[in-house]
């Protein structure tokens, strides 16, 4: 008789991720199986002064640092607990409070030295895509609601992102944070009465870049994440013990946090066992997501329970359907950022995808992953936006406007290897003593030239900008490398293109190209 | 003012003559004739310890505080000063009731049964040679003699240890001292005070005390002995041990200091033959009042003939062994992981066996797939087998954190030793939490299983303690429940500071939660009755003095609910008081094993929620301990704890009825009315289905079964290593 097995059990794992913030330091164990919503095993919250230290003198001061050790020292107990040992398991990040610290990598070292926890810095584009993963993760009873402005208030900086046709239209990381306004006015010697005003000044300041960036300005719902304002719903829904998603009203939640700013902080701690730091930051926080509620026109303000740690998390489990749906937000954000520099999207669009069947097909000859492919193809859908700026080294243009814009949930590396490749579409090929490209470490110098050389043959195949190669066929054949373009007119600008462009596929994989609209030899001749 | 006094006299007991009153409880059943000889004289004895810690620690404590002036005045609106008079006259009744009760029926008994006293004075010549042969080679090596001069100040003497006061004249000219003076033999607590002699009877034996009064001249060559006394003081207890039971009576450190040595003797016993001289010489060094002596009509420290309890041998003069039944609710030779990831178990020992709760630990601690293993300790027998498991599973690799509490009573130096060797095996040992006792008991196992992590944790109203499981009557629940789980766990990150309390599910806890809940609870009821629907509390527990819980009982009994009130030991609640307390019945069960469980059984307008609890109704316990309080939410174990509260209730035969004056009885029973001794019940309980299980167990066949969905979230599966079934234990 056999036992009925567990759906998935090889797969089920478990994970521990950590979210050094600005006044705690957290950290959740959970159990991860795709398909599944995590089921959390422990919650641990321990409160620490990173940002007070780092937002007021600009480091983090040895006693913080050492506390910040012991907590991740017990921490590190716990995960042992679980027999979490691989670090692809453990998830680390920090936020702020640690990258602006002007002694972070004294104090990331100094926390892997004690307890081996590999601390990462989070990117602007970790913080939107985990955001992102935590409110595309909810359940919804009806509608979800569109468009929402998703808001999450830290303790050093604000994400915003503008949900809407189920696309991320607008985000941004703003440093607009709980902890900084508090030492905003600690720094200032603000007297109490003057408090709320400077406050107020201080956010609105923020407030108004938020609205003078979006893409519209009246939003009816704002999806609100951060411990504060899930506070703040649990004192101000009798039902939030029974709901997956509270709701409260911008009205509600400004008279509350008007009671919270004035109340003293003892009181704070004794009645609703906040600690010190939160029962200090609670107030700011609540302020700000009142008046960003405000300043779009907000009806609903919708808390989630959900956070940080969910969305590190999911992000570990992550479904396949869940990874291409991020793909389609980030191309998304690449064919926004081409039209906004006017680029010819049809040209880029077809160019991306004679790049990508080049990719598939030379599989065994690059050696590249699915994460490269994705690269490419941004790279490929973005590589003459630089035609903005002018005709003139418009690769160079393209470089720099890819690296200096935020593309949703891409990290700065990739952004970098992205503008790389766009760059090369073109021209010179890599030399080590280009900027960007001199200091990459020598694989990933690699990648740049093998998709950067992929990119221009397929720019190549459409150079005149009319797909008239609307798909190639790709024959590996000995050192030749044989594409077949079926169905195609002359191919005589598309051959003299090569020529040119071909040059560095050439010299790098060692395989000349031929072009042509039919098969030159027949298919048994393959002696390879 | 003194309206507002009679006011509290009237609503509440207080809490030191309530515990007398208890004391005075179990010297009743040393009186029943029909309780086996030994047992009698063991509930004596027992009598007679339960008062050598109450001087130490309340008694002590109330006299710090009277030396100190103060005159806070307890529940019952009594300053120090008064409750010390009142206890007094209390402790002389129950002192003469047991000496009477020694002198009058024990004693007797005993002879009769062949264990006899043998005065000196009758011992034969063979006893006496060989009571000589003892004292020359075990007992007069151990002892020092302590010549007391005149001016220098009084010597320093042990605690509850015997002692002999001799008063001596030297010989014409020594050339040292005064002519004559006293001095002080300590018989120290390690001597034998029962020492056998050669006899054809049962048991003959000498007294330590006599054989040296005898022997004293041997102590002292070369002088004459004029005038001998036997003594014994009460010191008043460690700060630590007072710290944590008196902790309501102590005020800041430096008062306490300076009351402390004013304080410092508490008692004085003596014989009751001591002439006025050595009583006027002993009070005189030891700096105490008339009213702290007590002279004692037989031998001293009744508490020592607990060992003459224990005579082996003397089966017929005990209680017939009650065997422990195997608990119901679990399998033989079955896994627990695998018998707990299918329902939760419950039992109650010593009615039913403790060994599954050591099973469940012993096994965790062999299982490989066993990651964690985090146990609250505290005051757990010598050569503990969970200790010695805990020790196991860490040299094996697994993460194991032990809390123990150090501050247990009079314990410290054993448990620091067992700390040690836990330290040395690997185990996380953390020493208590500062400012609070951990007296919450429960264990968390963390096991990887094909399902994903499933968590098990034991939850006890009693300590890890096997030995103690024979005679203590305490639940212990095993479940693989992931509410319980989530909550254990972050009950210990709690603890541990590792993270802020949050909110748990199932489990209330001390000094955070608990209080709160329990006043919902009972709030909860008076509601119902408000609104018209029955509604009944029925709560046992052991100690019952909070006032802010009592105020919420008098409250709901003012709204007509129904409330049943099992207390074995203090409770400053008055019952049947009219417009007060009329629907609340106080009983106590006192009988050959220690009540102990803490049980909480709320109505609530026809869902019932029923708890098991370390916790007992003092503001100690809520509010400066760390206890736990858990919902058993199974429905078998619901009605398991229902049918142990319904068989407690019924007791008329070892139950004591507290009256609305403070008194305690146990009203005769009318003829035709059924005996019920709820503990023999339970027992007779436990063994019938202990009997029907195994009945139904040889004749079931096992087929894997998969636990029906949302129960206990994660895929219920049997753990993989289950199939190696464990051999049974017993």
């Amino acid at each position: 008789m056999t036992r009925p097995s567990a759906p998935a059990a090889a797969e089920r794992r478990q994970v521990a991720v950590l979210d050094i913030g600005a006044t705690a330091i957290r950290m959740e164990i959970a159990e991860i199986a795709p398909g599944e919503p995590p089921r959390t095993l422990e919650r641990l919250s321990q409160p620490v002064h990173l940002g007070k230290d780092t937002f007021t003198t600009g480091s983090i001061g040895r006693p913080t640092i050492e506390e910040a050790v012991r907590i991740l020292r017990e921490y590190r107990r716990r995960v042992d607990e679980y027999g979490i040992r691989s670090p692809d398991r453990i998830r680390a990040i920090a936020t702020s409070a640690v990258k602006e610290a002007a002694n972070r990598d004294a104090f990331l070292d100094r926390v892997y030295v004690a307890t081996g926890f590999d601390v990462e810095c989070a990117e602007d584009a970790d913080l939107v895509r985990l955001t992102y993963l935590a409110v595309r993760h909810l359940r919804w009873k009806g509608r979800q609601p569109d468009p929402a402005l998703v808001v999450e208030v830290g303790g050093g900086s604000t994400e915003v992102l503008l949900l809407r046709g189920g696309r991320v239209e607008f985000y941004e990381t703003y440093p607009l944070g709980s902890v900084r306004l508090r030492e905003t006015l600690e720094a200032g010697r603000v007297p109490a009465p003057r408090q709320r005003r400077t406050l107020e000044r201080d956010i609105r300041r923020i407030v108004d870049q938020m609205v003078a960036a979006s893409p519209i300005t009246r939003v009816g719902t704002l999806i609100a994440i951060s411990g504060d304002v899930r506070f703040a719903a649990e004192q101000l829904s009798p039902d939030w013990d029974s709901v997956e998603i509270g709701a409260v009203t911008p009205a509600e939640l400004s008279r509350f946090a008007d009671e919270v700013l004035v109340a003293p902080q003892e009181d704070l701690v004794a009645r609703h066992g906040l600690s010190f730091t939160e029962a200090e930051t609670t107030g700011p926080s609540l302020l700000a997501y009142g008046m960003i509620a405000a300043a779009f026109g907000v009806r609903q303000i919708l808390v989630p329970k959900v956070h940080l740690r969910t969305a590190m998390e999911l992000e570990m489990s992550i479904r396949p359907e869940l990874a291409e749906e991020f793909r389609d937000r980030i191309r998304d954000a690449a064919g926004m950022l081409a039209e906004r520099y006017h680029a010819d999207l049809e040209h880029a669009d077809h160019v991306a995808a004679l790049a990508l069947r080049l990719f598939d097909a030379l599989g065994p000859l690059h050696g590249l992953g699915f994460h490269q492919r994705f690269l490419l193809e941004i790279a490929a859908r973005l590589h003459e936006v630089g035609l903005y700026v002018s005709n003139r080294s418009h690769h160079k243009h393209s470089m720099y406007l890819i690296q200096n814009s935020e593309l949703f949930g891409v990290r700065q590396e990739d952004l970098l290897l992205i503008a790389l490749i766009a760059r090369y579409h073109r021209k010179s090929p890599p030399l080590p003593t280009h900027p960007g490209y001199g200091a990459l470490p020598r694989n990933q110098r690699v990648v740049v030239q093998k998709l950067a050389a992929i990119l221009r043959v397929a720019d190549a195949l459409d150079r005149a900008h009319r797909r008239r190669i609307r798909d190639v066929e790709v024959r590996p054949r000995g050192d030749r490398l044989v594409l077949l373009a079926p169905g195609a007119g002359d191919l005589t600008i598309e051959r003299m293109a090569l020529r040119e462009k071909g040059r560095m596929f050439e010299e790098l994989f060692g395989m000349a190209i031929d072009l042509t609209r039919a098969p030159a030899e027949p298919e048994d001749a393959d002696h390879v | 003012m003194s309206e507002r006094l009679a006011e509290r006299a009237r609503r509440y007991i207080n809490r030191e003559l309530s515990w007398l009153e208890f004391d005075a409880r179990v010297l009743a059943e040393a009186a029943d004739p029909a309780v086996p000889l030994l047992e009698r004289l063991r509930f004596l004895a027992i009598s007679a310890s339960n008062l050598d810690e109450f001087y130490m620690v309340r008694v002590g404590g109330l006299t710090m505080l009277a030396a100190e002036g103060r005159a806070r005045r307890d529940i019952a609106g009594l300053t120090p000063r008064e409750q010390l008079r009142e206890i007094a006259g209390r402790v002389r009744e129950i002192v003469a009731r047991q000496y009477a009760l020694f002198n009058g029926e024990l004693e007797p008994a005993l002879e009769r049964a062949g264990i006899r006293r043998v005065p000196w004075a009758a011992a034969t010549a063979e006893q006496a040679r060989h009571a000589e042969r003892v004292w020359e080679e075990e007992i007069h090596p151990q002892l020092t003699p302590l010549a007391v001069e005149a001016d220098a100040p009084f010597p320093r003497l042990a605690g509850l240890t015997l002692h002999l006061a001799l008063r001596l004249r030297r010989p014409a000219d020594p050339g040292w001292g005064p002519p004559d003076g006293w001095a002080v033999v300590a018989l120290p607590r390690a001597l034998p005070r029962f020492i056998a002699l050669p006899s054809s009877e049962a048991h003959a034996y000498l007294l330590l005390e006599d054989m040296a009064r005898e022997f004293a001249p041997r102590l002292f060559p070369s002088c004459e002995i004029l005038d001998s006394a036997v003594f014994r003081i009460t010191r008043n207890a460690d700060m630590a041990v007072a710290e944590d039971q008196a902790a309501d009576l102590l005020a800041n450190m430096e008062d306490v200091l300076v009351a402390r040595r004013e304080s410092e003797c508490v008692r004085l016993e003596v014989e009751a033959t001591a002439s006025e001289a050595a009583l006027a010489w002993l009070r005189r060094g030891l700096g105490i009042g008339d009213d702290r002596v007590v002279r004692a009509a037989g031998p001293l420290a009744l508490s020592d003939y607990q060992r003459l309890a224990d005579l082996p041998g003397a089966e017929t003069l005990r209680y017939e062994p009650w065997p422990p039944a195997f608990p119901a609710a679990f399998r033989r030779g079955v896994s627990i992981f695998e018998q707990a990831a299918q329902r939760d178990l419950i039992l109650y020992s010593p009615f039913e066996n403790y060994e599954p709760v050591v099973d469940f630990i012993e096994e965790a601690a062999a299982d490989p797939d066993v990651l964690a293993i985090k146990q609250i300790l505290y005051r757990t027998s010598r050569n503990s087998p969970i200790v010695a498991a805990l020790q196991r599973a860490a040299e094996e690799g697994k993460q194991v954190t032990a809390l123990v509490e150090l501050k247990a009573r009079f314990d410290e130096e054993r448990n620091i030793e067992w700390t040690r060797a836990l330290e040395r095996a690997g185990v996380q040992v953390i020493c208590g939490i500062r400012g609070f006792k951990t007296h919450a008991k429960v264990c968390l196992v963390l096991r990887r299983e094909a399902g994903g992590i499933r968590r098990y944790v034991h939850f006890g109203t009693g300590n890890y303690n096997e030995r103690t499981a024979r005679q203590y009557c305490d639940i212990s629940l095993i479940s693989a429940g992931e509410d319980y789980g989530a909550d254990v766990s972050a009950f210990f990150n709690t603890i541990t500071g590792v993270s802020q309390p949050g909110p748990f599910r199932r489990i209330e806890m001390a000094p955070l939660g608990l209080r709160r809940r329990l006043l919902e609870l009972i709030e909860g009821e008076r509601r119902q009755r408000e609104a018209g629907r029955p509604a009944r509390i029925i709560v046992k527990m052991n100690s019952l003095a909070d006032r802010e819980l009592i105020d919420a009982l008098y409250r709901a009994s003012q709204a007509g609910v129904s409330i049943d009130l099992l207390v074995r030991g203090i409770c400053c609640l008055r019952p049947g008081v009219r417009g007060l307390s009329e629907t609340i019945r106080v009983a106590g069960v006192v009988d050959r094993f220690l009540e102990h469980a803490r049980i909480f059984w709320f109505q609530r307008g026809g869902d019932p929620a029923v708890f098991i609890s370390s916790a007992d109704w003092m503001p100690r316990n809520l509010d400066k301990r760390i206890e736990l309080m858990v919902e058993v939410a199974d429905p078998d174990c619901r009605q398991y704890l229902e049918r142990v509260l319904d068989i407690c209730r019924r007791d008329n035969v070892k139950a004591w009825i507290l009256r609305p004056n403070g008194a305690y009885v146990r009203p005769p029973l009318p003829g035709g009315v059924r005996h019920h001794r709820s503990q023999l019940e339970l027992y007779e309980a436990a063994c019938a289905a202990d009997r029907a299980a195994r009945q139904s167990e040889s004749r079931r066949f096992d087929p894997y079964r998969r636990e029906p969905s949302g129960g206990r979230g994660g895929a219920a599966q049997k753990p993989p290593s289950s199939r190696k079934a464990r051999p049974p234990r017993r």
